[in-house]
């Protein structure tokens, strides 16, 4: 058993603790540490990605307790990725954190965020339902903090909408696991997959609402509608470089979507059925156009980009709604690009609203500093986030549509109609933002250069760029981790439940 | 690799203006020539083994599973447009040297330039559809940052945004339609598909993918009704007009339904579409080019009318026509560019482009009237220069061809090129000809060589190409119709066929027609501004802006930061799912045995909910609120312990002490009751959105300025929106001091 698997949970809290109780009046130590810490994340969950695809699942057993009773982790393709993806976030964002000087803008910057991936690290590693409660609570008070840092008041305000908005999912995913254990008497995530095949038809009624709870609590942290209205004001008021790593949270929603349509609750279920999807599948589109339209009509830049990620979750959530290998590979692949164009805009949205000194699309400005960079920046997160070639958005859109090919009657206009909305709106946004206030004749005022934070951008612009170059390894290793998840199997050895049996 | 290495140099050398700008505009001038001179000579490399008819091909596996791949290969056509488009971008690149002001950033006009290029070069080289859609949005994307180079300009914003939106719109047609292609063809390799024409034709998804496709070809090709976005393209520097205009850019999409002729062209549908849109195209746009009195937006229509003629030509489907077409974009490339850069050199020296306010010009600069003339000469149709030789073999194909009566086609095609006579005369008569005047905003005068010499350049070539065809061209033009068509293509090109047929009648009648109209020019004139017309820019605004106020309007109802109507949306969500859900299964007693009632838990939990429940009703109260959570901590506390659970309910009654502890610590810092909140979304909407809300304003705006005097007494003002008002609102910091921070 390899201890490594819970290293990217303990880690960060060692450190976040660490550094809570002894430099707490030492910014500069906590970005070293914080720094240090993020890098040790990627190696580990570099090394935990190699490990998973070279080798069957495996499982870590906490206080060395069998499953079903103890709590166990399992490292399969998908959570590797998934680690992978956050650790990789994590890194542009404190740097940017730090080249934007965010962190010293309140108390506990670093803590917070250290407990925050902790939080999704768990969730992507755990195994046991009950555990990704506690993990997604975990995440979800370290994201509190996160989200108010700084202060001000529309932030408080969005911050308390936030909390009560969770606490309903809180409460919700309660109910959903209660009723779950009520039926089964279990609810390690293995041991539901093989025992939920056989639980007697007199149940079925019970564990449809069930799963249906599960996947609305889910569905919350995705922000599907109509459950998203808690996205846009959170987003678009928390700071920037939060908001930045929030990207990663709403893609928690589609991991655990994905786990349990998949290990918990195929297709194959006779209970559930095809129950998923068609649940899935109009809220996803319904989605891809509250969010389009809301680029198009956002009156705020960082709303423009709120709406933008919750267009992209819906494009997520279709590819992900058909349940199937193929289209799985085509999710995968676009929550990897959607993650990081979302962060790439909202960092760059900061930029431009720290420069600016509001976030207004209506009123133009003297150009802002730096502006022709931040415009080269912009353009790119806009044409990733459109699906325009060159970058990743637009491979990823060929790739849902291809694995949509069956019904492209439905599915293709609604992606494509979206593509246009977003193209039309980053356009208007871009335009008055980057050129109009070229039209003003003033000079904009001048502003420290940044060279951390742009560095950071620029590292997201690279992963991207990667992304791109690399799609053909890429969307192979993911065909292989759509094909693993609908191959649960091994996931149920490594966990040993049925040794005996 | 060279075939790539081709399409990418332009990309590389993208970055290159930029940085060099700094070492001066001649630098920065002569690196971005010559890296395209460069990717011009590794075309020529290929071309006498794709003129010996091979076709040359590059394969990079990039995305096997998806097909899309980074397959490029040149045969006669794309070595036709890959030619036409490196050749006349160098001619662009030198032109724009010396075009460009100082205070126009030169490095950002070469990068932008060199992505376009790269992008177009993509198009033509590429065999695999989805690399060709690849570059194709890429041409979007980069001539919207090269139509809105004038950043400051408002024509340049809007029509970079316009031609992005129509383009980019079309491209994203075209992605569905190139995938149905591929689906049905089991490929997405052009070389495949090619050879799939039975099979495509065949399909009963053979109509929508024409129609998608034809959509990404026409928007780019500016055929009607699309054609509104090229005009208003003009805003942009001339370099860029001249360029996107007459070799690149529009003939994108000319590009397209000739590569995909082979496979799509020959069924009536395609007839019907392609011909009837080009042939509209054609005549619409030359009739309006004529009104116009600025230069470009003249030449703007007559490049849309050119488009629509060279379409109508593919549209025919037959290979004689698909010849002509190909013979035809040579040509219009290589007057159309002249065309423009001329227009540019007078607005460069006069300062103007408006028609009304030149004339004369052909005295004070002689080599441009000369290099003008020329030019418009071949676009009228006028021997022996090259636009005559295939307007001519235009009119004859239009003349056999049966479109709605056995005479139509031919009229109509006569009526257009009558029309390109006029305005094209119309540029020489108004602009150079006629009287010198001394009103000029400037005083005009021939400019230095290195702004001449790319049109004259161009304008050898029309002479050239005029006299002696079969020299010239009709080597290339017989291996691009080749590879148009599919077949062997042997064309002989002649000045004179004789007073047999009747294109000779169709021009005579098409030149004399136009002259008329030139002479009666003032009275049409004043016709045309007395008859209404729809104003595309109008239409299309019409159609943005709302759509876009709509969005907006919808978002901000939808999004209004209400909490409260928000959670009861999650919630009745949730209950109809769970309710859906619930009826979709069975629930029967029997595998888990029930729970018997007892009378002491039923209480414990009457108690419980009516705790919890008047906890929420009665939260105001804070010490209430804070006794009834207590109540609610001590049943559930009960609860574990009677559930067998001792540890759980001793851990439980040691939070729930401490908890209350606390709380009530903190009771003492805070008033006795909580503040009212407004359920009212539109206050929460409002709250700290000081700007750019329309419906609204008026609590939010009170409440910025004194709203002690404003308000009226009867008005309440939402508590939040006080809050979010400002702390110079007199009310608002009163109310602040109730509450000590936490």
């Amino acid at each position: 058993m390899s201890h490594w698997i819970i290293a990217p949970v303990v880690l960060p809290a060692i450190l976040a603790g660490l550094m809570v109780m002894l430099m707490r009046h030492d910014l500069g130590l906590q970005r070293i540490f914080s720094v240090a810490g993020v890098l040790a994340l990627n190696a580990i969950a570099g090394a935990l990605l190699w490990a998973a695809t070279t080798a069957p699942p495996e499982a870590y057993f906490l206080g060395n307790w069998p499953a079903p009773f103890g709590i166990i982790l399992v490292l399969d393709r998908l959570s590797a990725m998934m680690l992978m993806l956050l650790s990789a976030l994590a890194l542009p964002v404190v740097l940017y954190a730090i080249g934007s000087n965010w962190d010293a803008r309140g108390a506990h910057f670093h803590p917070l965020m250290l407990f925050l991936l902790m939080g999704i690290a768990g969730a992507f590693l755990t195994g046991d339902a009950f555990n990704l409660f506690v993990f997604f609570e975990v995440l979800l008070i370290a994201s509190y903090g996160l989200m108010i840092h700084g202060g001000g008041q529309d932030r408080t305000r969005a911050g308390i909408q936030y909390i009560a908005f969770n606490l309903v999912g809180s409460s919700l995913f309660l109910f959903a696991l209660a009723t779950i254990y009520g039926i089964t008497g279990t609810l390690n995530m293995a041991d539901l997959a093989v025992k939920l095949p056989s639980l007697p038809e007199s149940e079925t009624g019970l564990l449809r609402v069930a799963a249906v709870l599960l996947i609305l609590v889910f569905a919350i942290k995705g922000a599907l509608v109509p459950l998203q209205f808690w996205l846009p004001g959170t987003y678009a008021n928390a700071p920037g470089v939060v908001a930045a790593l929030f990207a990663v949270m709403t893609k928690v929603g589609a991991y655990a979507i994905i786990r349990f349509g998949t290990l918990v609750f195929p297709t194959s279920l006779a209970a559930t059925g095809p129950m998923l999807a068609d649940l899935l599948l109009p809220a996803a589109l319904v989605t891809l156009a509250v969010g389009s339209i809301g680029v198009l009509g956002a009156s705020t830049l960082p709303r423009l980009v709120a709406f933008a990620a919750i267009a992209s979750m819906g494009t997520a959530f279709i590819a992900i709604a058909a349940f199937t290998p193929a289209t799985m590979s085509a999710a995968l692949y676009y929550i990897l690009h959607s993650t990081l164009a979302t962060a790439l805009l909202f960092l760059i949205a900061d930029m431009v609203t720290r420069r600016r000194a509001h976030a207004s699309l209506r009123a133009s400005d003297p150009p802002i500093a730096g502006s022709g960079l931040v415009a080269a920046l912009f353009m790119a997160g806009a044409v990733a986030m459109a699906g325009m070639p060159p970058l990743s958005g637009f491979i990823g859109k060929l790739l849902v549509l291809q694995a949509w090919r069956d019904h492209a009657t439905i599915i293709w206009p609604a992606i494509l109609i979206s593509s246009f909305l977003l193209i039309l709106g980053f356009a208007r946004a871009g335009s008055l933002l980057f050129w109009k206030a070229h039209a003003l004749q003033e000079e904009g005022e001048d502003r420290p250069p940044e060279p951390l934070a742009f560095t950071a951008i620029g590292a997201v612009v690279a992963g991207l760029v990667a992304l791109t170059l690399l799609a053909g390894p890429v969307t192979g290793w993911m065909d292989a981790t759509a094909a693993a998840l609908y191959d649960p199997l091994p996931y149920v050895d490594a966990t040993q439940l049925y040794e005996d049996r | 690799m060279s075939l790539a290495l081709i399409a990418a140099l332009p990309f590389l050398g993208a970055l290159l203006p930029g940085l060099l700008i700094r070492a001066g505009r001649d630098a920065c001038a002569a690196v971005t020539g010559s890296i395209t001179a460069l990717a011009l000579l590794m075309l020529g490399l290929h071309a006498p083994a794709v003129l010996r008819g091979e076709i040359v091909q590059t394969r990079i596996d990039w995305l096997p599973a998806l097909g899309l791949n980074a397959n490029f290969f040149l045969d006669g056509l794309g070595l036709l447009f890959a030619g036409m488009i490196l050749g006349i971008g160098l001619l662009i690149i030198l032109y724009a040297r010396f075009y460009l002001a100082k205070s126009d950033p030169m490095g950002q006009f070469y990068s932008y330039l060199m992505l376009f290029q790269g992008a177009m070069v993509g198009i033509v080289l590429s065999d695999n559809i989805l690399l060709l859609l690849v570059f194709w949005e890429l041409t979007s994307l980069s001539s919207f940052l090269l139509i809105g180079y004038w950043k400051h300009l408002p024509e340049g914003r809007q029509g970079a945004r316009m031609a992005l939106a129509v383009t980019g719109g079309g491209g994203l047609a075209m992605i569905a339609g190139m995938l149905i292609l591929g689906n049905i063809a089991g490929s997405y390799d052009l070389t495949v598909i090619l050879s799939q024409k039975e099979a495509i034709q065949a399909s009963e998804w053979y109509l929508p993918a024409l129609i998608l496709i034809l959509l990404g070809a026409f928007t780019k090709s500016a055929q009607f009704p699309f054609h509104f976005w090229l005009p208003h393209a003009m805003a942009a520097p001339t370099p860029v007009s001249a360029y996107l205009h007459s070799a690149t850019m529009v003939k994108a999409g000319l590009f397209l339904m000739a590569r995909m002729w082979p496979v799509l062209a020959g069924t009536p549908e395609w007839f019907w579409i392609v011909a009837t849109t080009g042939l509209v195209t054609m005549v619409i746009a030359a009739k309006i080019a004529l009104f116009k009195d600025d230069l470009k937006a003249l030449l703007a229509f007559s490049t849309v009318s050119h488009l629509g003629l060279i379409t109508m030509l593919l549209g025919f489907g037959t290979k004689a026509a698909a010849t002509v077409a190909v013979f035809h974009i040579i040509n219009h490339a290589t007057f159309k560019a002249a065309l423009f850069m001329t227009a540019g050199i007078v607005d460069h020296e006069a300062h103007t482009r408006d028609l009304k306010r030149l004339g004369g010009l052909r005295l004070l600069m002689p080599i441009t009237f000369t290099i003008a003339l020329l030019a418009a000469l071949s676009m009228a149709g006028i021997p022996p220069l090259n636009g005559f030789l295939s307007k001519e073999m235009m009119l004859e194909e239009a003349a056999h061809t049966v479109w709605i009566t056995p005479w139509a086609m031919g009229v109509l095609a006569t009526i257009g090129a009558l029309f390109s006579v006029a305005y094209s005369f119309r540029f020489i008569a108004h602009g150079f000809l006629g009287p010198v005047r001394d009103d000029y905003p400037a005083r005009p005068h021939d400019p230095g060589f290195g702004l001449w010499a790319a049109p004259a350049l161009l304008v050898v070539l029309v002479v050239v190409i005029g006299i002696l065809p079969m020299t010239a061209v009709s080597w290339l033009v017989n291996v691009a119709a080749s590879a148009v068509t599919g077949t062997n293509v042997e064309k002989h090109i002649y000045h004179w066929h004789g007073l047999e047929p009747p294109a000779l009648w169709m021009s005579l009648a098409a030149v004399g027609g136009g002259i008329m109209l030139v002479s009666l020019h003032a009275r049409l004139q004043a016709l045309w501004d007395a008859a209404p017309r729809p104003d595309a820019k109008g239409i299309f605004d019409g159609i943005v802006e709302p759509l876009a106020a709509a969005a907006r309007e919808l978002t901000n109802t939808l999004h209004n930061g209400s909490l409260t109507r928000a959670i009861a949306i999650a919630t009745l969500a949730i209950a109809g799912a769970g309710v859906w859900a619930f009826g979709g299964g069975a629930h029967l007693p029997g595998s888990v045995a029930l729970t018997v009632m007892e009378p002491v838990p039923v209480i414990a939990w009457a108690v419980l909910m009516i705790a919890a429940l008047a906890a929420a009703l009665l939260h105001r109260n804070r010490l209430l609120a804070l006794i009834l959570t207590g109540i609610v901590g001590l049943i559930i506390s009960i609860g574990f312990a009677y559930f067998s659970a001792p540890d759980l309910a001793l851990t439980q009654i040691s939070v729930e002490v401490v908890t209350i502890l606390l709380m009530l610590l903190a009771l003492h810092f805070l008033p006795k009751t909580t503040p009212r909140e407004s359920s009212a979304p539109p206050a929460a909407a409002r709250c700290g959105h000081r700007r750019g809300r329309r419906a609204w304003h008026r609590p939010s705006r009170l409440a910025d300025h004194d709203p002690a005097r404003r308000i009226r007494p009867d008005f309440r003002l939402p508590p939040c929106a006080i809050e979010a008002g400002s702390g110079r609102n007199q009310c608002c910091q009163h109310h602040h001091r109730r509450f000590p921070r936490l």
